[in-house]
């Protein structure tokens, strides 16, 4: 997976990429191992974070919308990707360009 | 008349006249008012611009910015509503701008709080799409 190719890179730039999920911790777990992610994936079985990020449901699958917040050090969200298609995700390189200096 | 005028101009003509009656007339039906005047399809023929205009401005009233919950106000107008949808239509999205501090387990049943990671820099926060 991309993402992963690239944690790295997110690592040395300073910043933690954290990815996020509408199910449950052992879905999640599951999901990891076969799709061979190592960075951390959080388990949002009750969707309050996605709800919190206004991301839940925008698809109408009960799931989040696939979606990238970059949140700077002061909490505010510097940049943001919401996408409508269930198959698009940003890519590293986009996210990248996107990371506070 | 001295001017020479290309059939091409013509053409980008008449489908100028087109689109804008074609818009006069949806906005005429979305926005009408009983007892208004009605926009008339054959001056927006011969002089299309002004007709849109006064048309818009009748339309504008009513047309309100999209409000953050909907919940609140579910007898919004349908032509306010209508006027608002965009081209493609999108679902209104309520992104925050400050990003919500949430603690969440992650794999290997850590706990994982935003506002503590983002101490040690920023955060790219992914939201993934993982069935079941």
């Amino acid at each position: 997976m991309e993402l992963q190719n690239q944690y790295e890179t997110f690592r040395q730039s300073g910043a933690e990429i954290v990815s996020l999920a509408v199910a449950s911790l052992e879905s999640v777990e599951g999901w990891c191992q076969r799709a061979g992610i190592r960075y951390p994936v959080l388990a949002d079985p009750e969707h309050r974070v996605a709800e919190a990020y206004g991301v839940y449901n925008l698809l109408g699958d009960g799931l989040a919308a696939p979606a990238v917040f970059v949140v700077g050090t002061d909490g505010r969200i510097v940049w943001s990707q919401v996408s409508l298609d269930p198959g698009d995700q940003p890519g590293a390189q986009t996210i990248l360009e996107h990371l506070p200096q | 008349m001295s001017q020479r005028i290309s059939p091409h101009t013509w053409v980008i003509l008449g489908l100028g006249v087109a689109l804008v009656a074609g818009f006069a007339l949806l906005l005429a039906f979305l926005g009408r008012e009983p007892g208004g005047p009605a926009p008339m399809i054959t001056p927006a023929l011969a002089n299309p611009s002004p007709t849109v205009e006064q048309v818009a401005e009748r339309a504008t009233p009513t047309a309100q910015p999209p409000t953050p919950s909907p919940s609140t106000s579910p007898l919004s107008t349908p032509a306010a509503e209508t006027l608002n949808t965009s081209p493609i239509p999108t679902p209104v999205l309520a992104l925050p701008e400050t990003a919500p501090d949430f603690t969440l387990e992650q794999t290997g049943g850590v706990a994982f709080t935003l506002s503590e990671q983002l101490a040690q820099g920023p955060v790219v926060l992914v939201f993934f799409r993982i069935g079941g």
